[in-house]
């Protein structure tokens, strides 16, 4: 059920840009995307000894990553008020750690490029440090080969 | 390395024996009024020591029913030791130039005493507020336990009898150079032996009353100067010796600093919702990763001779951790998306957070670069035999986690404190668009709805409590691994063994203040009978932040009178009640709470927030009432 969240979310973070409100669709998906990593990080931490550290860490940059898009002034005013999503972690942790990392990596990416194109500054504060807790979420979770 | 009361104290004694034992003094008028002037320094030292101990008055101490057995001749030895400073003050100074050696070896040594005990008097102070006896640090409850107040007597009881037999060598000296020496200095120093022969002779009575035992002295001696302890850098990779003393090292910091940072949320800008939050999740780290190492350990624990219950106790230790972790964890839940209008972290104690967390890592996994961000990169848990080989290692182990517990239980209870002083300065915000529709406000934050900070509070409360709680328990193992009381953390160390096992919750909370009603109990150590409780008016003087010796003894008088008018309408409306006329008395505790407990409240305006963040200061309650959730 956690994959399919998490790849229903990565295909709206991949179509964001193709909208025709583009960074409104894309702080919306980021937004979400935020949300179920830090659910799921949350879900995870007690399941192993190994990655409790990284994914209470993990679970932190994401609120904060979620905490900074709600101050994004394109973000749709609709957004925001769900707080947290129902996660369902599934059996192998290895698996779902990998596509938590897939995701913010991808995540830090979109949000990355969307600074770039953006004019208004809150927006484009609000892009950069979200990606910057993207990419924090990705390096604890990442394998690092 | 921070100065310890023993090192004061060693130094003193040294001095006093060398001055005692060494050659005799210069038959020379000179050198007698020198020493007289060092007598008169010491005498005085010792006098304030018990004062420190025994702030009461005479007839107090006599008559006053509250108060242990030996305070009486604490009181008496003081006085005497009043009267004998007073008779060695002499108008003449001494020879040598203010600030330059004593040229007499024996008035070298007694100067060189003198020095100490001041020193290590001070040193005791540095654990107070300036000017008080209110609490400044962690150790400052153990300051004035009962343990070390044994101990403290036992030793300037010692000091005391040395110094009569001083003072009688110069009185010696004196009258061989009577020349030099006009009659009434004879008639001074032999006064002052008199009176140092009362003091010693009270003090040995004081002794028996309440004897010292080499644990007790063990604690007075280890008690160090309220200094933050330089900061142990990382350098691995760091044995497993290295990385327990480094984690003692980090808990120890963060313990002083959690004391220091009293009452700054209110307007320090360092004081961040960031830090707090990180300060959380490290702190669910550091409580995880230890319940998982005593686990561990429990395991092995048949395997060594004593103590037979090793494995029960590691096991009853390790869920009180998992309970401060589970706790931990619903704090940084609680946090959701709060915010200061200052970001960052910034607060003193995240880099000894992040130190704890790397090296409580580092034991616990084989990698000794371990971080939370390596986790992925093949590490490997060490294994129970690597962690404690023997009994010797598991109780140096156990030592270092209820150290870092107790650190924990400690930032809990200043964040608790902290946070409260925060939200009730109006520093706390949330985004505006967390807020239901009925918030119309045109800014990007908001302040934070009561609720939301409420749920935080009692997070942080629960968190005090479990934290305390695993404290206690890793405390009550470390005992029976026979660590030494004075290697626990302070609060363990002045409740001792004893009280560590019977102890409830009430007891576990850190000895600090937080303004809250659950589980943190007033300051002091629990058992500790050297000061009775403050009345009323007396706490509102030290709320005021009083010191006037004079203002502070008139409000305890208030207080005592109050007490006694209250019994006495007590035991006035029993006999109206008995002879059948209508009883309408308020409880005497109502009574006495109708005095003001403490300063006005003075509301300090937080600084400006940052541009996006909206000036709220004239919003009345009605309105907030009003915008909060609940409000409608």
């Amino acid at each position: 059920m956690v994959m399919q969240e998490i790849e229903d979310i990565r295909a709206r973070l991949e179509a964001a840009p193709l909208a025709a409100d583009a960074l409104a669709a894309t702080l919306a998906a980021a937004l979400d995307a935020f949300g179920v990593l830090l659910a799921t990080c949350r879900d995870s931490e007690e399941r192993s000894v190994e990655l409790f550290a990284a994914f209470a860490f993990a679970a932190a940059a994401a609120a904060e990553g979620r905490h900074i898009l709600l101050t994004a002034p394109s973000l749709p005013s609709a957004q925001g008020l769900v707080t947290s999503h129902a996660a369902c972690v599934q059996a192998d942790l290895e698996v779902t750690a990998d596509a938590l990392a897939d995701l913010a990596g991808t995540l830090s990416r979109h949000l990355s490029s969307a600074a770039r194109r953006v004019q208004d500054p809150g927006d484009h504060a609000a892009c950069c440090d979200a990606a910057r807790e993207a990419a924090r979420v990705h390096e604890l979770l990442a394998r690092g080969d | 390395m921070t100065a310890t009361f023993g090192d004061m104290a060693e130094r003193a004694g040294l001095h006093l024996d060398a001055a005692i034992t060494g050659p005799a003094m210069a038959p020379t008028g000179e050198a007698a009024i020198a020493a007289g002037h060092e007598l008169h320094r010491l005498a005085r030292t010792l006098s304030r020591y018990l004062r420190d101990v025994a702030p009461y008055d005479e007839v107090e101490a006599v008559t006053s029913q509250d108060l242990p057995g030996w305070v009486p001749d604490a009181v008496g030895a003081r006085e005497a030791l009043q009267r004998a400073t007073a008779s060695l003050r002499t108008d003449s100074a001494p020879g040598d130039a203010p600030g330059a050696e004593p040229t007499d070896s024996t008035v070298a040594h007694l100067a060189a005493a003198a020095t100490s005990l001041s020193a290590g008097r001070d040193l005791l102070h540095t654990h107070f507020a300036e000017g008080t006896r209110l609490d400044h640090s962690e150790w400052a409850p153990v300051v004035h336990s009962e343990t070390v107040t044994r101990a403290l007597l036992e030793e300037v009881a010692g000091w005391s009898g040395k110094l009569t037999l001083l003072t009688n060598a110069v009185l010696s000296i004196t009258w061989t150079v009577h020349h030099v020496s006009p009659a009434p200095e004879h008639l001074s120093l032999a006064d002052a032996c008199h009176w140092l022969l009362g003091a010693t002779s009270a003090l040995q009575k004081a002794r028996l009353s309440n004897p010292v035992t080499a644990a007790d002295t063990e604690l007075l001696m280890a008690i160090p100067a309220n200094l933050i302890p330089d900061r142990r850098l990382l350098q691995p990779p760091e044995s497993i010796t290295d990385l327990i003393e480094g984690i003692v090292a980090s808990a120890t910091r963060l313990r002083a600093i959690a004391s220091r940072t009293s009452g700054q949320a209110v307007w320090s800008p360092a004081a961040t919702t960031d830090s707090w939050k990180h300060t959380t999740t490290a702190a669910a780290i550091i409580s995880h990763l230890s319940e998982h190492m005593l686990r561990s350990i429990a395991g092995r624990a048949g395997q060594w001779h004593r103590p037979q219950d090793a494995g029960p106790l590691l096991q009853a230790a390790a869920e009180a951790t998992a309970e401060a972790c589970t706790q931990w964890r619903k704090v940084t839940v609680a946090w959701g998306d709060l915010c200061t209008e200052t970001r960052g972290l910034t607060a003193l104690e995240i880099t000894d957070t992040s130190d704890l967390v790397l090296r409580v890592g580092r034991l616990a996994f084989t990698d000794p670069d371990w971080n939370p961000s390596s986790a992925r990169k093949a590490v490997s848990l060490r294994k129970p035999a690597g962690l404690a080989p023997d009994h010797a290692h598991a109780s140096v182990l156990v030592g270092a986690l209820h150290h870092a517990a107790d650190a924990l239980a400690r930032v809990a209870a200043a964040a608790l404190r902290d946070v409260g002083a925060a939200a009730r300065a109006q520093r706390l915000y949330v985004p505006t668009r967390t807020l239901p529709d009925t918030y119309d406000i045109p800014y990007r934050y908001w302040h934070a709805p009561p609720a939301t900070v409420d749920a935080v509070l009692s997070a942080y409360k629960e968190a005090v409590h479990a934290s305390a709680q695993a404290a206690m328990a890793l405390g009550a193992v470390a005992v029976r691994f026979d660590v030494p009381r004075a290697a626990l953390a302070p609060r363990m160390a002045a409740t001792g063994p004893a009280h560590s096992a019977s102890a409830g919750p009430a007891a576990a909370g850190p000895a600090e203040d937080t303004g809250t009603t659950r589980s943190v109990p007033a300051s002091g150590v629990p058992g500790t009978v050297t000061r009775p409780h403050a009345g009323p008016v007396e706490r509102a003087l030290c709320g005021l932040g009083s010191a006037n010796p004079v203002l502070l003894l008139r409000a305890k008088a208030i207080d005592k009178a109050g007490q006694k008018l209250i019994a006495e309408a007590r035991s006035e409306s029993v006999r109206i009640e008995d002879s059948g006329h209508v009883r309408n008395i308020s409880a005497p505790a109502k009574a006495a709470e109708s005095f003001p407990h403490g300063p006005r409240t003075s509301v300090s305006l937080p600084p400006q927030p940052a541009a996006p963040v909206p000036n709220l200061r004239g919003r009345s309650a009605e309105q907030a009432e009003r915008l909060s959730p609940g409000g409608g």
